[in-house]
């Protein structure tokens, strides 16, 4: 009986954590498509899905940090387009990979900090600052390529002569583990510990939770904010390289709409809409579910036009079930 | 200039636009001393109490903690030098826990910044403040979840963490209950009693002059008075702070 009670303890204490929820709802997922669909439980299938992921599970990270400390950030899916799109262009000019990954990446930093200055030093709310940095960048974008597409295959940078840059997109770590999956599980193990094991990682979501109190306590509020911002540029950046090195071609239009879907999976995996709170395990699994989704559809057979409305539906049903707990905890904090 | 003091607020200026929130106030607050802080709303209390805790900057004026000039322009600057607030509102982090609440910017950590927090010493150190508060609550809570009672004893855990030399209180009791008040009166004596001196702002003239060993009133953003406990009551209080008694 005692046994009995400890395990319904450790139970309810494991479904107390937030996170647990959706979990489960990955789980019911993987279940439901498992039993529908029998290419989809498989090993390569399932990888494929990690691969998928990656690019909206790493720049859900720097979101995630975004939201997490209170604000906002609209421009990451125009830095990861701009991101790719230097990378690709240095390539072709230099053919340098070094030079062409440090380039990709020194655009995310520069957004970054443009972003970072206007939340923190001139005060502007994040959603019109990012809003506004989300066009700027897309239009320095079209304007460098005057509309026109980047194919690097076409301008000799191939797979034979950089080998190295296309392994980062399309590698094979153990020749079993797609590199973009690597990069996104080294990228959330590191941000997990910055988050949750450390000054700076409490300081976010301090800020998050109450900027008044943060900077009452001694919290360089804005050098908090700032980082965060600089974190996400990067990180965007960052997954643009790898999509490039993935796909070898880009548009200067890469990464329209992507800000939504990788808002959809922060807000899936759990982090509050109001600052303070989530988890990079939470984001984990909100960009899982979002691959899942994703690639169960097409499974089934189902068009774009369909897993656009899903996803739409998905957000919506995420940010109610946010704004509604929220509501809950307001309640239980007022009757306290 | 008083030889006594630990702390000396001398000639200080404070705008909000066109709002003279203080005019050439200067303020005394010797050691192992409860100093009131009282006046009218809008008397400039609560601005004098946050310049101090480095919530405002002065326009004009000069801050002495023993007899050192400091310059305290952020709540840092007044942490690092052993002078901690407890605020009306208890400026607390509702989402996060207790202990992450008490050692808000004071984290103990292995390598610094980025370095690995040391969440088990600072769980036993949380609940070892608290305990000396009175408080047998898990340490564990997110704050969102307590009662404005346990808020406020967090708030003044907090102040305690690290010895300070002064408490500045902004209107403590705002939200307590009478009984918590009572409570609350014998915490900060035994604050006092410890070696702490307070500054105690409050509309509660009853509790101020309980507690406090002289009280100084403000009016109109002006100081117009400082007085002994013993040499006072309520009704000259009331006086001073309504300008129908000048000092």
């Amino acid at each position: 009986m005692e046994v009995l009670n400890g395990v319904l303890n450790r139970i309810k204490r494991i479904m107390a954590v937030k996170e647990s929820g959706i979990v489960l709802a990955m789980l019911f997922l993987i279940l439901i498509l498992s039993l529908i669909s029998p290419r989809f439980f498989t090993v390569d299938n399932l990888l494929n899905i990690g691969r998928q992921t990656a690019i909206v599970g790493i720049m859900a990270v720097g979101l995630g940090m975004v939201m997490i400390a209170g604000n906002i950030d609209l421009s990451i899916g125009s830095i990861y387009g701009l991101g790719a799109l230097i990378t690709a262009l240095i390539l072709k000019v230099t053919t340098n990979t070094a030079l062409a990954l440090c380039g990709g990446l020194i655009v995310g930093l520069v957004i970054g900090i443009c972003n970072g200055l206007l939340v923190v030093k001139i005060k502007m709310p994040s959603f019109i600052a990012t809003f506004g940095m989300m066009y700027v960048t897309r239009g320095i974008a079209l304007i460098i390529t005057l509309g026109y597409p980047i194919t690097l295959l076409l301008e000799g940078v191939t797979l034979d002569s950089h080998p190295g840059f296309y392994f980062l997109g399309q590698g094979l770590l153990f020749n079993k583990i797609p590199m973009q999956f690597f990069f996104m599980i080294m990228i959330m193990l590191v941000a997990a510990y910055i988050l949750h094991e450390t000054i700076f990682g409490t300081h976010i979501f301090s800020v998050g939770s109450s900027e008044r109190a943060s900077f009452a306590s001694g919290i360089n509020v804005t050098r908090v904010r700032f980082l965060t911002y600089i974190i996400s540029g990067v990180l965007s950046s960052g997954a643009g390289i790898l999509a490039i090195a993935f796909i070898g071609s880009i548009l200067p239009t890469a990464g329209q709409g992507l800000e939504f879907e990788v808002f959809a999976a922060v807000i899936i995996g759990g982090v509050s809409m109001s600052g303070g709170e989530g988890s990079i395990f939470g984001i984990f699994i909100g960009s899982l579910i979002f691959g899942i989704i994703r690639n169960g559809l097409v499974l089934l057979g189902i068009g774009p036009f369909w897993q656009v409305f899903v996803i739409g539906i998905i957000t919506i049903a995420a940010v109610a079930y946010d704004s509604l707990t929220w509501q809950k905890r307001q309640e239980r904090v007022i009757s306290a | 200039m008083d030889d006594q003091s630990l702390v000396r607020m001398e000639n200080i200026h404070k705008y909000f636009g066109y709002v003279k929130a203080l005019q050439n106030v200067s303020l005394d607050l010797h050691s192992q001393e409860i100093l009131g802080l009282v006046g009218d709303n809008a008397a400039g209390k609560s601005t004098l109490l946050k310049i101090l805790a480095g919530f405002y900057i002065p326009e004009k004026g000069q801050i002495f903690l023993e007899d050192n000039r400091v310059e305290i322009n952020k709540p840092i600057a007044a942490r690092n030098l052993g002078i901690e607030t407890i605020y009306q509102d208890f400026m607390l982090c509702p989402k996060l826990n207790i202990i992450k609440n008490i050692f808000l910017a004071r984290e103990l950590t292995k390598w610094g910044f980025m370095g690995k927090l040391r969440k088990r010493d600072m769980e036993k150190e949380a609940r070892r403040v608290l305990k000396e508060c009175g408080f047998n609550m898990s340490v564990r809570l997110r704050v969102s979840n307590l009662s404005g009672g346990q808020q406020q004893t967090v708030a003044i855990a907090r102040a305690l963490l690290h010895p300070p030399k002064v408490i500045l209180m902004d209107e403590p009791t705002a939200s307590l209950s009478e009984s918590a008040i009572d409570r609350f009166l014998n915490v900060v004596k035994e604050l006092k009693r410890k070696g702490c001196s307070i500054i105690y702002v409050s509309h509660r003239l009853p509790a101020v002059l309980e507690v406090a060993d002289r009280i100084m009133v403000l009016r109109g953003g002006k100081k117009v008075a400082v007085k002994q406990k013993t040499e006072t009551n309520v009704e000259e209080i009331v006086g001073l702070m309504m300008g129908k008694i000048h000092a």
